[in-house]
């Protein structure tokens, strides 16, 4: 995954690591393959414009055009604001201090939230969580069976609320039991 | 949509999770964007994002949303689901690599109970075709080597060197001529005379000089194990490398 980014940091951070000594110059050139390289990947326009300022600030600071590896601390500061622009730290799951937790699924049609649903329940099913599935599409009922043969093969209950009338009441009855329960639509 | 905030209000779920498809790239940014101002997302399970090569949505949508992704969807079976962690992809990004997932992924994937009972076999030096053969088969386990070779440092190259699917293919082999393998045969590998090689050779759709292979393979993989476990480990180490 993400090869053709990766290929075109490794080359442009090598060309800045091969030099001794970085002017303001090099820097700017470097910055400008790698926004090159972000808007080719479809990152969006004002992200990429952020990025690079944040970078650029940073990089022609003294303390980077002063030290003996100037292209290692490029690199550092790449890294981090890479790291920042994706949020920083690992973002687990929210449960609930008393169960059931109840997480809700949301996305366009074919972005694979019912099957995603199947790897979280398997996930939570190994760590030893009571799952419960509830399909609650109430247009398209093939999404019911579908799940419903998920959680046959990872033996996960499966509950349909997917009828098209009165199905918010019927989740959150069901949702009221089970220790954990994952919900799509 | 009004029927999702419908949902939320009955139900007040402690997590709303946002499914996007990194393919599409931007477009996966502005769905999200949508769904978060109409049902407020608490965070977004990027998938197929084995497919992305550009990886646009994975670098953007956090900074689009103010939504932290929280895992990554890499493959249809149903393990394939990564944490997702924003540091180690950064290294990935760099070509550094990603050693911590790596491990955590054989912390996964090798049982306890498994390392122990080979530790054992190794110590009593009965280590058979059929280990080396379960052996194979745990390093699979792990995912794709493709995969696996993409998270240690400079593994880019490395996968581009060695060309995609090979080791895979060169494994299954190995997994498939042990199979026809009578068990007999697969605890003394010294009874596997011509015919028998022949026989095997035909059940598992290779070739003799392949079997022969093998058996070489595992025989220097018995040594390695022997001059690991055995007292005086470094040097006998050495002297089985030397002779391989």
């Amino acid at each position: 995954m993400l090869e053709g980014l990766s290929h075109k940091f490794e080359s442009i951070l090598k060309r800045l690591r091969g030099q001794g000594v970085l002017t303001e110059q090099n820097i700017g050139e470097a910055l400008k393959d790698v926004r090159m390289a972000l808007l080719e990947a479809d990152v969006n326009f004002k992200v990429v414009k952020d990025f690079i300022d944040r970078v650029r600030v940073k990089a022609v600071g003294q303390e980077v055009l002063q030290s003996l590896t100037p292209g290692h601390q490029v690199v550092k500061i790449v890294w981090d604001e890479l790291r920042e622009l994706m949020g920083g730290a690992h973002a687990g799951l929210k449960l609930a201090s008393s169960p059931p937790t109840v997480i809700m699924m949301v996305g366009l049609q074919g972005a694979g939230k019912t099957t995603t649903c199947g790897k979280l329940a398997r996930l939570f099913k190994k760590q030893g969580r009571r799952v419960m599935l509830i399909a609650a599409d109430p247009r398209r009922p093939a999404a019911g069976d579908q799940l419903a043969s998920l959680g046959a093969s990872i033996e996960v209950s499966v509950h349909r609320a997917d009828r098209p009338a009165g199905t918010t009441t019927d989740i959150a009855a069901l949702c009221a039991a089970g220790d954990c329960t994952l919900m799509m639509n | 949509m009004t029927e999702l905030v419908q949902i939320k209000q009955a139900v007040a779920p402690h997590e709303i999770l946002l499914v996007a498809d990194a393919m599409t790239g931007q477009d996966a940014v502005a769905s999200s964007e949508r769904f978060h101002q109409r049902v407020g997302v608490t965070g977004v399970i990027l998938t197929k994002v084995e497919g992305d090569a550009r990886g646009g949505a994975v670098l953007s949508i956090r900074a689009a949303t103010g939504q932290p992704v929280k895992f990554l969807g890499v493959g249809e079976k149903l393990e394939a689901l990564e944490p997702f962690h924003p540091d180690r992809l950064a290294s990935r990004i760099l070509g550094m690599g990603d050693v911590l997932s790596l491990i955590e992924k054989a912390q996964e994937n090798f049982s306890l109970e498994e390392a122990e009972t080979l530790q054992k076999k190794l110590a009593s030096q009965s280590f058979t075709l059929e280990d080396f053969r379960d052996q194979m088969k745990q390093v699979t386990r792990m995912g794709s080597m493709e995969q696996l070779l993409g998270m240690l440092p400079g593994g880019q190259r490395l996968k581009e060197m060695t060309g995609s699917g090979v080791p895979e293919r060169e494994m299954k082999r190995v997994v498939a001529i042990v199979d026809s393998m009578t068990t007999r045969e697969r605890r003394d590998h010294t009874i596997i005379s011509g015919s028998r090689k022949k026989r095997i050779a035909k059940g598992s759709g290779t070739t003799i000089p392949e079997v022969n292979r093998l058996i070489k393979q595992y025989l220097t993989a018995r040594k390695m194990m022997k001059a690991l476990s055995g007292g005086g480990g470094k040097r006998r180490l050495l002297e089985a490398l030397r002779s391989m």
